[in-house]
């Protein structure tokens, strides 16, 4: 791909042998399914990172959660994310029961600071408090993190091809490592066959129990990049549901250096 | 009225003497209305307050965003032998409007009516061997209550602008400042006493200048300054935060102004003598992730450096005044070491031990300790404190958890089991029962059970 961009005359005068060793790196840096060959599970899962986490993202989103006794709740906030899922800082802006409050999540979710407004307090939390449920939904704070820290924390294997709402899709298996602190012990994404953008992930607990699913729906192309308008996710024993969706995204912003800090909560 | 009249030239025509009569008449109720606020202050803070709000800050603020709660509370418990059921209903107003990208100002507005019991016994809050001298001193009838009494109140609790230039972050008026990590005490938090039974609740203002400025990536320095009638009065706060990682470090220093009011010796001359202390805070706070779990450490040392105000020596006083604070020339510890996990299924569970080197010792508690504990003065009564805490999210709308608070030194304990229920994006209603366990003179003791049930619905 990075030849189109080469000086036809810039070549010139070049060795030949120099030529065909630079050939082969960009050849062997371009992802599989692009060679036309069969991608390989870890291919594919740098493909899932790189399209599910744009280097950085400004929007407004709503949180819609319905329990299983039908009782509806809805949030909204502005949410803002660096260094391709590294950090993400959410303010509150409805209802009013939480407006103003904060989270700074850095290092991948690792740390997460939370700001109540009402009583103008940061409070950093452990890093398993992402094990707990994001604002009584059906995500935690580990689901809202970047999906970087798969690529670390869980060994990916290639699952079935299978058809899912009538798409034909990849299976990607991810198992947490022995080290890490995660509150799966499976996780399955089915990759559509057409782009390997994910439609549907399916998280298992520590009894390998199938608990909820997460839905990715309405994918648009915004700023060339795929974002799906919809993101729901349904637990199937507490049968509640949460559907998180953008009213307005860009991809298109930049973000001042050690923007993503504790102090930029109460901002 | 007939005085004014016969000042007052009066009008020839029916008509304009209808109307300079009317006008008399209301400069007259005026003059009086003003006449009895100048008699009854208090009674002038309403309209006062209507009037500032009407002409001053309506206009900004009808292009604010305007929201807030109601919250009604009733509360329940039995101290020694007298039972008191009281609550409160209580409006909270927030106003906020950014005129600029870099500029905030928010206002909160609070209004508190208090119902039942509103005049507490203090005798009923503490123990009985305290209230020995009282009851026989010829100066004080057995039984006359000391008491105090809740006040309905509305008042402005908060109003403060926010500023941005670049990094520095400039907030300027009555504000809340909430510093440190401990959940449920604060040894570095000189602005404010958390109330342990009820540690997230929101704290009134504090009316000063704060100035935040992070330095690099990892360095954030802060300064706050409280104004009071002098600068020896004035409070003065400043931190370095580290934060790197998994680990959050803090310095601090105050200095602060605690003014005490305790009873004179001999209880012959019994009255309320107050004396001032000046006090220099120096402390540190950490926060640290050890594989999931949360450790926090807050740690303040507290040096006593007298005003030149008149200073009670109580060497000969009798166990029951006898002042603890002069023990170490008034310098004292106190730290805090908290710890929290999140089970997989969500469990929360916190512990928190607290050492007050500001509190009684063991079996020494002493009137005037209650004094100070009651009034805010000190943290705890005693001096070794522990509180545990569970949490559980049962469902989508209800968390159930338990919750005790541990006197070490006297070895008494409540046990607090509460259930918060939600409903919708804006009803929240909690239910707390409390049971006090220990000797009937300790302190968790002499409140044999309680009971409070908060409603609160934002809009």
């Amino acid at each position: 791909m990075k030849t189109n961009c080469i000086n036809r005359e810039k070549l010139v005068g070049i060795p030949l042998g120099r030529i065909i060793l630079l050939l082969f790196f960009v050849w062997a840096a371009i992802p599989g399914q692009l060679q036309g060959a069969e991608p390989d599970a870890a291919a594919l899962l740098d493909h899932v990172i790189f399209t599910m986490n744009p280097e950085n993202v400004k929007a407004i989103m709503t949180q819609t959660i319905t329990s299983s006794s039908g009782d509806e709740r809805t949030f909204r906030y502005e949410s803002e994310s660096g260094g391709a899922g590294e950090f993400s800082l959410m303010r509150y802006l409805e209802p009013s029961r939480v407006k103003g409050n904060a989270l700074l999540l850095t290092d991948f979710t690792d740390n997460i600071w939370s700001y109540n407004a009402r009583t103008n307090r940061v409070r950093r939390l452990a890093s398993n408090a992402k094990k707990m449920k994001f604002e009584g939904s059906d995500f935690t704070y580990e689901d809202m993190g970047s999906a970087k820290v798969w690529k670390e924390d869980f060994t990916v294997s290639m699952g079935e091809k299978d058809r899912l709402q009538s798409e034909l899709c990849q299976q990607l298996i991810l198992q947490p490592k022995a080290r890490a602190n995660s509150s799966y012990s499976k996780i399955i994404l089915w990759l559509r066959e057409t782009d390997h953008f994910p439609i549907q992930l399916d998280y298992y607990d520590k009894n390998e129990t199938f608990l909820k699913s997460l839905y990715l729906e309405d994918i648009r192309l915004v700023e060339g990049v795929l974002t799906p308008f919809t993101m729901r996710m349904h637990h199937h024993l507490e049968n509640s549901e949460t559907v998180m969706g953008y009213e307005s995204v860009t991809y298109d912003v930049n973000f001042p250096k050690n923007y993503f800090r504790e102090g930029n909560l109460k901002k | 009225m007939k005085k004014v009249k016969m000042r007052h030239k009066i009008p020839t025509g029916e008509k304009r003497s209808l109307l300079r009569k009317e006008q008399i008449l209301s400069a007259v109720k005026v003059f009086l209305r003003f006449h009895y606020f100048a008699k009854n202050p208090a009674a002038a803070t309403l309209p006062i307050f209507l009037l500032f709000i009407n002409t001053l800050l309506f206009p900004t603020l009808l292009k604010a965003d305007c929201f807030g709660y109601f919250e009604s509370e009733g509360d329940g418990l039995q101290s020694k032998s007298s039972e008191y059921l009281f609550g409160y209903h209580k409006l909270r107003l927030d106003f906020q409007t950014q005129p600029e990208a870099n500029l905030k100002i928010s206002a909160n507005l609070t209004a508190k009516k208090y119902w039942g019991k509103r005049t507490m016994n203090l005798m009923d809050f503490l123990p009985d061997k305290l209230l020995e001298p009282f009851l026989n001193s010829s100066f004080m009838y057995p039984g006359e209550p000391l008491s105090f009494t809740m006040a309905d109140t509305i008042y402005l609790d908060n109003f403060y602008l926010d500023a941005y230039a670049g990094n520095l972050h400039l907030t300027l008026g009555r504000q809340q400042i909430s510093p440190g990590v401990g959940y449920a005490w604060n040894p570095t938090d000189i602005f404010n006493r958390k109330d342990p039974m009820d540690p997230t609740y929101e704290q009134s203002g504090a009316d000063a200048i704060a100035l935040e400025l992070p330095v690099g990536a990892y360095l954030t320095l802060s300064a706050i300054l409280q104004p009071k009638e002098s600068w020896d009065t004035t409070v003065r706060y400043g931190k370095g935060k580290f934060s790197f990682s998994a680990f959050d470090f803090s310095l601090v220093y105050g200095y602060f102004q605690r003014l005490f009011t305790h009873l004179e010796w001999p209880l012959i001359f019994m009255g309320m003598t107050e004396s001032v202390q000046n006090r220099e805070l120096l402390g540190f706070s950490f926060f640290t992730d050890l594989a999931g779990l949360g450790f926090w450490l807050e740690a303040a040392r507290c040096y006593n450096r007298l005003a030149g105000y008149q200073y009670f020596d109580f060497s000969d006083a009798n166990r029951f005044y006898e002042d603890p604070y002069l023990a170490n020339d008034g310098h004292y510890w106190q730290l805090l070491i908290g710890a929290d996990y999140t089970s997989n299924s969500s469990l929360h569970i916190l512990a928190e031990y607290f050492y007050n080197g500001f509190g009684s010792k063991k079996d020494q508690v002493n009137f005037n300790h209650y004094l100070d504990y009651l009034d805010g003065k000190t943290l705890t009564l005693n001096q070794n404190y522990l509180f545990l805490s569970l949490l559980y999210p049962w469902g989508d709308s209800v968390t159930a958890g338990i919750f005790t608070l541990a006197n070490l030194d006297d070895q008494s304990f409540l046990l607090n089991p509460q259930l918060i229920f939600q409903s919708g994006n804006n009803l929240e209603l909690s239910l707390m029962l409390s049971a006090g366990l220990g000797n009937a003179e300790s302190e968790m003791g002499l409140q044999k059970y309680g009971g409070r049930l908060r409603l609160r619905a934002w809009f």
